[in-house]
Parts: C-alpha cells; sequence; structure tokens
C-alpha cells in the first residue's frame, strides 16, 4: 500500500466520521423528546440559586417562576423524562458551570435508577450538547461508547426515525416555564390515602452509586442538597412504599440530608396538600394545584435553611414579561383542561 | 454474533489490523483463532466438536486414501469404505440436527431440541463432503495439516451462512497476503452495500410481510402485495448477507466465489438457478448430479428407456430421474418438509414441464416473430422467472406446507371472489402495515438503486467498479452516501430484533 | 488410436447427443461453441463419450475439461 493509498484511507475515514458526527448532531438536536432544556443556556450566567432534577415527577412538580414570585428565589428546574440519577448528576455538573446554584433539588423517583438504558440518559442529557461533561456518558456506557459519541445509533433503540426526527422543534413557551410542565388535570375523590404509612418495619433494597457522587460533590462545592418525593396517588406504575421511604430516610440521616417526602401524612399536613385534587389523572404527577403548593413549600424550607446564600429577588433575569407571560401559559393550560 | 452486529464490524478491524503486521506465514493462524472466536461468539462451544468430527471423518479418510497404503488391493477397499463412512458421518450428523424437520415429525418434539443447535452446519457439511470427494476423485491433493483443514471448514465469514466454496478455491486461505489497499477498500465497500440491503430494504420490506402473513385478512390484495414483496425480502436479506461476508473475507485477501449473479435477469428457471445460490447448484450439479448420471446404473437405466420410448422420450425419462434426485437433494438440504415442495418438486416440475414443451415453444415463438432479443421480451421473461420464485418463496415463509397451501387458497378464493379490494391501494391503508410514508418511499429507492447496481454489473462486471473508474468526489459521495443512509435508514437498535438472516437457518 | 480417429468418432458421439447433423469439432471448442452444450447436457456428452470408447472418465476430468481439445487428451491417455 502506498502512502498515499494510506493517507487517501485515513482520510475517508474522517470524512466518515464527520458525516456520523454531523447526522448526530442534526438529529440530536432535534429530538423528539419532551423536555428541551436549550433555553437553560439563554439566562444570564450566575443568575440561578436553586436548580431541580429529576424525572416527569420533578418537572410537574416544581416551578421556578411560582417559586420566585412567591419567595423570590431564581431557579430552573433540569428534570426530565424518566432522567435516571446519573443524567442528573450531569445535569448537575454542567449546571455549575454556568450558575453557581447554592441548592440542588433531587426528586428521589430518580435515586433507584442509577442508570437508565442509554438511550434514555442521551435522551435526557442531548439539550446540553455533545460537550465534555455529556461525553461522561461514554466512561458510563463503555461498550456503547460509540451510541454516545454518534448519538444517530441511539435513534434506533425504541423510537423510530420519521418525519418528525429531522424537523426543529422548540417550544417557545419553555423559556417562560423554565423548565417546568404543567398538568391541569386531577386524580379524583377516590384517592385519599397516602402512600407512607409509617410502617417502620418496611425496607428496600436499593443502592444510590450516583446520589453518592452528587452528595460528594456537593459537600466540595458547598452546595446544599435536599432530596424530595413529590406526591403520587397511586404506586401501581411507579413504586414507592414505606420500604423505599424508609430506605431513603436512612440514607438521608446517615449523611444529614434533608428528606421531605409528601407522600407522608406529615408533609401533606404542612404542605396543605389534597392527594384527590393535586394529584393528576395519571395518579403519578403532580397537576399545577399540587406544584404550587409543593413550590411554596420548598421555597419556605429553603429560605428558613442556615447560610445557604440565596439571593432574594437578585439578578435573577426574571422580569415581569416573563412572569405575565408565564400565567398566561398556565390559563391556557387550564383553559384547554376543560 | 450477527454479521450486522457493531461487535463483528470491530472483530473485522481488529482482525484486518493484526493480519497485516502479522508475519506472513501466520496470517492463517490468525484466520482459524478469529473463526474459533466467533463461532464461540455465535454458538454454545461445545458444539464446535461437531465440526471437528467433521473434518477429522473427512482428514483420516481422505490422508489413507491418498497415501501409501491406499496402493494395495485391500487398501484401496479400505480407502474407499473410509471415504464412504466419512461421507456418510457427515451426511448423519447434517441429518440428525439439520435434518431434523424431516424425522421429528415422527419422534416427536421430547428434550432433544436444545442439544440440536448446530451453527452453519448445512454449508459446512456439503464443504466437508465436497472436499472428500474431491481428494477421492484425484482433483486435488488431500491437505496435510489438520489445523488448515479445520479452517477451510470453519473459515468464520462463509461458515454460518455460505458461499459453500471448494477447497481448490479456498487455497489463498493458506497463501502469504500483503497490505492491499483495493482488497480493503474493496471489502469494506461490499460490507457497506450488504448492511445497505439488509438492513435498510430486507429489513423494512420484511415489516410489511410480517405484518400481512400475521393479520386474518379478507382482502386479496394483501396477500398479493405479501406474494410479490417477499422476494424482495428474500434476495435482499440473503444477497446482503453474502456481501457481507464476501467483503469480510476480501479485506483478508481471500475471495470467495459469488452466491447471486442478477437472478431476476434470468430468463428461464435454469438460468435462474444458475444466478440464485450459486454455489449450491453448483455443488448439488458436480457433487450429486454428475456422480449419479454417470453411474453405471443410471447409465443403463438411460440406453432402455431410449430403447423403449425412443432417443428423445429415453432422454427426457432419464434426465427427468436424474433431476428429481438433484432437486429433493436441494429441497432437502433445506431442512424441512416444506423445501421438499416448495423447492424440490416445484421447480422439478417446472423444469420438467418446459422441457417437454420447448420444442413447441420455440415453434410458437418463431411463428409470432418474437424478437427475442428485445427488452420487453427479456422483461417478460424477468417477470416470469420473479413471478415463479415468488410462489416457491411463499414455502419459506410459511411454518408449514399446510400454512403456505392455506396462503394460496385465500389469495386465490377471495380473488375469484370478488374480495380483491384494489382500493387498499389508494387509500392509505398501505400505512397501516407498520411503516410510514417515508419507509415506503426508502424501499422504493433502494430497490431503484438495486435494479441500477443489477444493470451495471450485467453490462460491466461488478457495479462497484464502475464507481471506482468515476472521479474521487463523486466515488466519496457514493460511499459515504450509503454509510449515511444505513446509519439513518437502517433498521437496527436495542429495541429492534433485526430477522435472523433467513438463511442462516440452514 | 491417432488423433484423427478419435476425432471421427467423437464427432459422431456430439451429433448424436446435440441431435444436430451439422455440427463439426475442433480442439478449441468449447461449450460456448454449441448452443445446447450446458452443465446439463455436459454430463450426458460425457456418458456418451464414454460408452463409444468403452472407459470411465475419472469424476476430478469431468468437470475441469474446457475444451474438446482436452477431451480428446483425456481419451487418448486412457486409451494406452
Amino acid at each position: 500500500m502506498s502512502k498515499r493509498q494510506f493517507l487517501k484511507g485515513v482520510f475517508f475515514l474522517l470524512l466518515a466520521a464527520a458525516a456520523l458526527y454531523g447526522c448526530s448532531v442534526i438529529a440530536f438536536r432535534n429530538l423528539r423528546v419532551l423536555n428541551n432544556h436549550e433555553t437553560f443556556y439563554d439566562w444570564e450566567p450566575d443568575t440561578i440559586d436553586v436548580i431541580f432534577i429529576g424525572g416527569s415527577m420533578s418537572y410537574t412538580a416544581f416551578s421556578p417562576i411560582e417559586l420566585y414570585e412567591k419567595h423570590g428565589i431564581s431557579s430552573y428546574n433540569l428534570g426530565t423524562s424518566n432522567q435516571s440519577m446519573l443524567a442528573g448528576y450531569i445535569w448537575a455538573l454542567e449546571a455549575a458551570e454556568h450558575h453557581s446554584y447554592k441548592a440542588i433539588v433531587a426528586e428521589a423517583m430518580a435515586v433507584p435508577m442509577s442508570h437508565g438504558d442509554i438511550a434514555t440518559d442521551i435522551r435526557s442529557l442531548y439539550s446540553m450538547g455533545i460537550n465534555h461533561n455529556y461525553l461522561r456518558l461514554a466512561g458510563v456506557y463503555k461498550r456503547n461508547f460509540y451510541k454516545v459519541v454518534f448519538p444517530v445509533f441511539v435513534l434506533h433503540d425504541g423510537w423510530e426515525i420519521n418525519e418528525l426526527t429531522f424537523k426543529s422543534e422548540i417550544d417557545e413557551n419553555r423559556r417562560y416555564l423554565r423548565g417546568f410542565v404543567p398538568l391541569a388535570s386531577e386524580a379524583g375523590e377516590k384517592y385519599q390515602n397516602p402512600l407512607v404509612t409509617g410502617d417502620e418495619t418496611a425496607t428496600a433494597y436499593l443502592k444510590f452509586p450516583y446520589l453518592d457522587k452528587l452528595r460528594e460533590y456537593c459537600d466540595e462545592k458547598g452546595i446544599k442538597l435536599i432530596l424530595v418525593k413529590s406526591l403520587m396517588a397511586s404506586n401501581e406504575l411507579n413504586r414507592w412504599d414505606d420500604g423505599y421511604h424508609n430506605r431513603l430516610q436512612e440514607y438521608a440521616d446517615q449523611y444529614n440530608i434533608p428528606f421531605i417526602d409528601f407522600n407522608t401524612r406529615e408533609y401533606i399536613e404542612a404542605a396543605g396538600l389534597n392527594i384527590s385534587t393535586d394529584v393528576a389523572a395519571d395518579l403519578r404527577h403532580m397537576n399545577l394545584s399540587g406544584a404550587e403548593k409543593a413550590t411554596d413549600f420548598i421555597g419556605k424550607y429553603l429560605l428558613q435553611m442556615d447560610n445557604i446564600g440565596i439571593r432574594q429577588y437578585e439578578n435573577s433575569g426574571i422580569g415581569s414579561d416573563v412572569i405575565e407571560r408565564y400565567h398566561r401559559i398556565i390559563e391556557e393550560t387550564l383553559n384547554s383542561a376543560e | 454474533m450477527s454479521i450486522t452486529s457493531f461487535g463483528f464490524l470491530l472483530m473485522i478491524c481488529a482482525g484486518v489490523s493484526l493480519y497485516y503486521i502479522l508475519p506472513k506465514s501466520w496470517q492463517w493462524v490468525e484466520l482459524l483463532v478469529l473463526s474459533l472466536i466467533f463461532y464461540c461468539m455465535s454458538a454454545a462451544p461445545y458444539t464446535f466438536v461437531y465440526i471437528l468430527i467433521s473434518t477429522a471423518a473427512a482428514y483420516i479418510s481422505t490422508r489413507f486414501a491418498r497415501g501409501k497404503g491406499a496402493e494395495t488391493d485391500r487398501g484401496r477397499k479400505l480407502a474407499a469404505c473410509l471415504g464412504v463412512g466419512a461421507v456418510l458421518i457427515n451426511v448423519g450428523l447434517w441429518f440428525v440436527f439439520k435434518g431434523k424437520g424431516l424425522w421429528m415429525p415422527f419422534f416427536g418434539e421430547a428434550a432433544v431440541m436444545p442439544y440440536l443447535a448446530a451453527l452453519g452446519m448445512g454449508y459446512y457439511t456439503l464443504q466437508v463432503i465436497g472436499y472428500i470427494l474431491d481428494c477421492y476423485w484425484g482433483s486435488i491433493e488431500p491437505q496435510k495439516n489438520p489445523l488448515k483443514l479445520l479452517l477451510f471448514v470453519c473459515f468464520f465469514p462463509q461458515m454460518i451462512t455460505g458461499p459453500i466454496s471448494r477447497y481448490s478455491q479456498l487455497e489463498a486461505l493458506y497463501e502469504k497476503h500483503p497490505l492491499s489497499y483495493e482488497n480493503i477498500t474493496f471489502g469494506a465497500q461490499r460490507i457497506l452495500w450488504g448492511f445497505f440491503k439488509k438492513l435498510v430494504l430486507a429489513e423494512r420490506v420484511g415489516a410489511v410481510v410480517n405484518a400481512i402473513w400475521e393479520m386474518q385478512t379478507q382482502e386479496a390484495v394483501f396477500l398479493w402485495i405479501a406474494l410479490l414483496l417477499y422476494p424482495i425480502q428474500m434476495y435482499a436479506d440473503f444477497s446482503g448477507c453474502m456481501d457481507i461476508v464476501i467483503g469480510a473475507a476480501e479485506c483478508f485477501g481471500i475471495k470467495l466465489p459469488e452466491n447471486f449473479n442478477n437472478p431476476f435477469f434470468a430468463r428461464s428457471i435454469q438460468e435462474f438457478w444458475q444466478r440464485w445460490h450459486i454455489t449450491l447448484g453448483t455443488w448439488a450439479k458436480d457433487y450429486v448430479l454428475y456422480p449419479l448420471l454417470k453411474s453405471e446404473r443410471m447409465v443403463r437405466l438411460g440406453s432402455s428407456a431410449k430403447k423403449k420410448f425412443g432417443k428423445r422420450y429415453g432422454k427426457f425419462i432419464s434426465t427427468a430421474l436424474g433431476m428429481l434426485v438433484l432437486w429433493l437433494v436441494m429441497g432437502i438440504w433445506h431442512g424441512g418438509v416444506k423445501y421438499i415442495l416448495g423447492v424440490s418438486l416445484w421447480y422439478w416440475a417446472l423444469l420438467m414441464l418446459g422441457d417437454l414443451c420447448a420444442p413447441g415453444l420455440k415453434k410458437v415463438t418463431r411463428l409470432l416473430k418474437v424478437h427475442e432479443d428485445s427488452f420487453s421480451w427479456r422483461l417478460l421473461q424477468s417477470i416470469r422467472t420473479y413471478l415463479i420464485y415468488a410462489v416457491g418463496a411463499v414455502f419459506f415463509r410459511a411454518e408449514t406446507v399446510g400454512g403456505a397451501l392455506a396462503f394460496f387458497k385465500n389469495m386465490l378464493v377471495m380473488t375469484v371472489n370478488g374480495n380483491l379490494h384494489l382500493e387498499n391501494l389508494f387509500n392509505k391503508s398501505l400505512l397501516q402495515l407498520g411503516l410510514n410514508i417515508s419507509d415506503w418511499i426508502v424501499i422504493l429507492i433502494s430497490v431503484l438503486l438495486l435494479v441500477t447496481a443489477a444493470v451495471l454489473r450485467e453490462k460491466d462486471g461488478y457495479a462497484r467498479a464502475w464507481v471506482a473508474r468515476q472521479i474521487l468526489p463523486f466515488r466519496w459521495f457514493v460511499w459515504l452516501g450509503f454509510l449515511v443512509a444505513v446509519v439513518i435508514c437502517g433498521k437496527y437498535g436495542e429495541q429492534y430484533n433485526a430477522v435472523n438472516f433467513i438463511y442462516q437457518i440452514f | 488410436m491417432t488423433r484423427e480417429e478419435v476425432y471421427e468418432r467423437l464427432t459422431g458421439v456430439f451429433r448424436d447427443v446435440f441431435d444436430d447433423e451439422s455440427i463439426e469439432i475442433t480442439d478449441g471448442t468449447t461449450a460456448d461453441d454449441i448452443e445446447d452444450w450446458d452443465s446439463f447436457e455436459h454430463i450426458n456428452l460425457v456418458v456418451a463419450v464414454e460408452e463409444e470408447f468403452s472407459f470411465k472418465i475419472p469424476m476430478g476430468k469431468v468437470v475441469t475439461m474446457k475444451n474438446v481439445g482436452e477431451m480428446v487428451d483425456i481419451i487418448l491417455d486412457m486409451g494406452k
């Protein structure tokens, strides 16, 4: 093989890699996923003091604009569909590079999912773009690293490529929701009993490798980590019960982390929640009314914590126009539900 | 390990890199090691013992037959016994494992199933038998190194799906291969083409065909669609697989024989089988038909038939008998009773019919002054070939003979009763079969690409050679285009279970 | 046997097998030159040749013979 042929071959391979990378960037940006966090990068750096991570239970339960209006805290909800703790941890790292946030609220449903499957994790992180934090996935999914580097391969895992794949569908409203997704339906009268009954003997065997990593990171950076569990009406589809609660409580106690489980009678009363009207019809996510109460409660909780350093009503970048637009979106949501 | 998996590609890359670094006399050793690794990642390793038995039988019998011991009369008789024994061992193994469709109905499924998975046995058994017969007939010298013989038997690209090679065609396995730009690039291009055919076209068409076979439709048009689309799936699947296999071997400098040559351009059934699964046909011809027709008994039968029925019909009878045996072997090799109907009897009957009618038809075409070399006539012949194949292929798709016959019955009964419902072609029901509009467009474009490549090949040798003659940017555009097409349009991924290559089960 | 004798007898065999009295063969004649000489007729031809010259052509040679010239060589060889 002559030198020229060898160089030709190498050059072709580079072109091929570039072509794959190009496909991935196009497909990556326009993956049809529920939660696009590209607007996260639009906010002025270092204006966000609290971030929320977790799955859909997080992004339906905590509204950053609500938190700002009621308590002056600038926050952002980085929850994504089926977010695993690994993806949440990576978001935490990414967010820290743009905002020196003071507290991170992690929704506990993500915790037992230490890492999800590669397709879901890639989707959770996609709005980050293919950067150094995103590429941490390659270290975790070693054998499938090529899917991480060229996410176009992951389009085939579960989702069919169709005409929508390459459409650019950025929902403009998301910039005013700051990651929150309002739900308007109600669970109904049938659901009255909290999922956590206070049975102290129940246990669950759970390991939390990425929660450990997050905790260590927070310790190192002086960020306050708070674990929450959103209110649910039924645990048929997503398991949450005394066993899980006790295990997480044990972990939280061991490391001195606040753990707010809205499924306990204690917190239901404290936050003024009502299962039949504050949980959506799918029985697993909090609806708008529930989100208002949960956000309010978290806000109060954050403010009474010592020495966090949250700047109230300061440099948040949230102007009255944002708040107005937010309320309009909420109203539309409520109206369309009827 | 599926040959359309990322793991297989990695193995090829790593294997090729190492291959051209090793001292050249070690290259065949690497091929053997790769073959063993491939086998162990594709099947339960202990089943490799069947290959060892096959190879040992071949080695012992052929070495003895061509050695000093066989020069006496007694030696020759012993050699003959060993030879027959070796062939019988191979056939026996095959019959127990791959021929289970033939004996299991009589013995019940039982608990033997788990032991009966024998990867690639249909293919390497034929290679081994061919090797034994070639040695006994004096066409080749037996391989003295048992490991080299083992490499011939289990060479990984072709072990699972063919092509069925002759020993004389694979001497390159033991030769020294210098690093060659052509081998690697041509091989890679071929592999890419195979991926395209399998993942982009075959899987898509398969989705439609499967959907139709699963739905209990009352509308005949869907059955017709399934009938007419399945050959595309079969061709794209099987020939795509061959492309990957041949391309992989080519990267290592080994040229495997072709298994397909534009089969639907065939103008007769005879020609079709010289263009479809070529190596099976030539194997059966050389190792079954020829020895049979040359044998004493057949010759005597032929002459007595000629005496009784006249030259033409006498010849026809001996031909028919020989062909029947040939076709039964080809059908039985596929390993199930349904193949005897859909392969053996279907094609044998048509061939014999064609033979009988040939003089008559020739008169007709001459009378009508048909332009036999015109495009339109050849198109007609191609369509006829396609339809004939489509009918036989139903027996591949159906689970049982009953299933295939039911399919035909439903199709014909519904059509005759007026349940054709052609409107379904226009009212979007085609989009309910698991494919959306862009999928159908992809199928259409892919078929056009395949036809283009076929036409180029018919005129010029490989279409790849035509591409190689174009300017560099165009060539690279073509190959990068295929790469992107496979990555984007290919049906693969964790949630998607690609249908195993159809021909892997033989 | 001389080469010419072989050719004489062989031509008769060809004409008989292919049913064509006009066939002429030379050393260079191959299957491409005679219309009906396909792989199937090949074996019929071989069998007919074996009958005509009363000996068996070994299987190994059946497939490898490329043209009539080679066939004649084999016949002459076997005759010895």
